[in-house]
């Protein structure tokens, strides 16, 4: 099954690693209030990292949440539908989901390669490259998502040939 | 292709994508690139990456996590426990007064909530079972706890007023502040109700029996002293930001911090609670940053093709008073949450209607209080309404989908009409943050 791909266990094993970076951005936060209070030495660093480590996990939240296909979803109309429609609703929503996240993909790749080559910086201070790492994790994490995708679409359609659930 | 057909058809094939049951991030998101493409071809993609990009680089949304991993903290702790426990102190013999301890306890959990989701499902495991015991009637217990739940996004912090304050670009502390009043108002409300329905025909909340509200003191100081703690972590964070002594971000990250902490000296604290608490963060945030980036493309290519300058001509054309326009938007939101998720409904509507709300003259912190009490709606209306899925997924199995949003409609009502108060009364929002400047 799909759960048990490659591809999901991937996602799996680095969101769970990644959720840990919430704890980071929390202790880094509260160094910057101690410092900024108690020492009178406010740091310059807290500030853009802080928004870096969060959006590194947001965007591995992404394929996190795909792979258990967790992504909130309204079902009432798809659960008053007879099973073998409902088979191939599903089909068509992975297919829809392949659609838009191959694309996302591209675009997010284009971005992402542009970043690297210039190795784009975040022109403030501490000018560290943070927009071209995100950039080409956002890709990274979208062309996850479609390849999750594919194996949803195929999950989807070998259910085609079964009976019943 | 005129802009009338350009709405028409974005909208139109939203609500049928969302009824298919495509997750709602993936939906906002097709619309985004597929229009982007038709309108603007290959390139035009480009815009969609950047926006999502420059939409994860706010600040202010790194608060986002920071509440709902104190939010998971607290939940795993056993404070909920104890602070609905201590509640029965006041409680007593009143008529409904196990009801009225629920919302109580509800209230001020919802001081440590800024999501909606986990503190249903605690009241879900923790009071349901005890109303149901007592012989409380079923509507009044299951109604009781869906909207007493729900009221984390609406007593600060609230993650619905984080994004809001994002998306219209107005200071999250004063809409922290202004939600105050009305979130107490709507909690006054619904203990009044119970209160009455129970005074007027007792069988509705059975008083426990007399040896049950006898506790004795030393059970009584030992709860204080328990609760005393991640009580004052929670008033910590909240005056942080009311006073201005530091961010949001950084006021919720030290919540997370207090909160471990506190739930050290109450020796609950381990690896166990930490790394589930991290993983619902991280999955949490994964639903709602990917709804609000499919969200971003769709309303950025809808801002493109000119959206926003339509919809205003529409609204300022009709020769109506200003607050028959607010209240039409009401109605919309109101239509948009029995459907779709806030996160979608704020990032979709409110680049749009904020501006109008502006030319009529009225506050945008006041909008985004009575969005968040329309959200409350939204919370319980069926058929979307999360809050029944979440009090489903621990409510005995006897109690069915159906049965619970039965119990809905009085609190739908009191809702409704605490947020209309607000909508002809717009200083009840904004005199607590006027205080302040």
């Amino acid at each position: 099954m799909a759960e048990n791909s490659v591809i999901a266990r991937v996602a799996r094993v680095a969101g769970d690693a990644a959720s840990y970076v919430f704890l980071v951005i929390a202790l880094i936060s509260a160094y910057e209030v101690v410092m900024r209070y108690a020492v009178g030495m406010p740091t310059i660093w807290v500030h853009e990292l802080s928004i870096a480590l969060a959006a590194t996990c947001f965007v591995i939240g992404g394929p996190y949440v795909h792979q258990a296909r967790q992504h909130i979803t309204i079902s009432f109309v798809y659960e008053r539908l007879p099973p073998v429609v409902q088979k191939w609703v599903r089909l068509l929503c992975s297919l829809l989901t392949l659609a838009f996240l191959s694309l996302l993909t591209y675009a997010a790749s284009i971005q992402g390669w542009q970043a690297l080559q210039y190795g784009e910086t975040t022109g403030t201070a501490l000018n560290w490259p943070i927009p071209a790492y995100l950039k080409t994790l956002f890709a990274i994490c979208a062309a996850l998502m479609t390849v999750q995708t594919l194996t949803h679409v195929y999950e989807d359609a070998i259910n085609l040939r079964y009976r019943g659930r | 292709m005129s802009i009338e057909w350009i709405t028409v058809l974005m909208f139109g094939s939203m609500i049928l994508l969302l009824l298919l049951g495509l997750p709602l991030a993936f939906v906002t998101g097709l619309i985004g690139v597929v229009f982007t493409l038709g309108l603007y071809g290959v390139d035009g993609l480009q815009l969609i990456a950047s926006r999502i990009y420059s939409f994860m680089n706010e600040y202010a949304l790194v608060a986002v996590p920071m509440f709902i991993m104190m939010a998971s903290l607290m939940e795993r702790s056993g404070v909920a426990k104890d602070l609905f426990d201590a509640m029965r102190v006041w409680a007593g013999r009143l008529p409904g007064g196990l009801a009225i301890q629920t919302m109580v306890a509800a209230t001020i959990m919802g001081a440590m909530t800024g999501i909606i989701g986990g503190e249903i499902v605690l009241l879900g495991l923790l009071a349901l079972p005890q109303m149901l015991r007592l012989g409380y009637d079923r509507k009044l217990a299951i109604g009781t706890i869906c909207a007493g739940g729900s009221l984390g996004t609406m007593i600060p912090p609230s993650i619905v007023l984080i994004i809001y304050g994002l998306t219209v670009n107005v200071s999250i502390g004063d809409l922290f502040v202004a939600n105050i009043v009305p979130a107490l108002m709507l909690s006054a409300v619904y203990m009044t109700y119970i209160f009455t329905r129970c005074q007027l025909n007792p069988r509705l909340g059975p008083p426990a029996p007399a040896e049950e509200c006898d506790i004795p003191l030393g059970r009584k100081l030992a709860l204080m002293k328990g609760l005393a703690l991640p009580l004052l972590v929670i008033f910590a964070v909240l005056g942080t930001i009311y006073f201005g002594i530091a961010s949001v971000t950084e006021a919720a990250a030290m919540g997370v911090i207090g909160s471990m902490i506190a739930s050290a000296i109450r020796r609950e604290l381990n690896w166990k609670m930490m790394r589930e608490s991290v993983r619902r963060t991280m999955q949490t945030c994964g639903m709602l940053l990917w709804l609000s980036f499919g969200a971003t493309a769709m309303i950025g290519v809808y801002n493109l093709a000119g959206g926003p300058t339509f919809i205003r001509e529409l609204f300022t054309g009709l020769d109506v008073p200003a607050v028959a326009v607010i209240l039409l938007m009401m109605l919309i939101l109101f239509v948009l949450g029995a459907m779709m998720d806030w996160v979608g409904i704020c990032l979709l509507t409110m680049p749009i209607f904020v501006p109008i709300v502006r030319e009529l003259g009225y506050d945008p912190v006041w909008f985004g209080v009575v969005f968040c009490l329309n959200m409350q709606l939204s919370y319980l209306t069926p058929p979307f309404g999360p809050a029944a899925f979440y009090l489903k997924s621990v409510a005995p199995p006897d109690i069915s989908l159906n049965e619970i949003f039965a119990a809905m409609w009085p609190f739908l009502v009191l809702q409704a009409s605490v947020l209309m108060i607000v909508v002809f009364y717009p200083d009840l929002a904004l005199w607590l943050p006027s205080l302040g400047r």
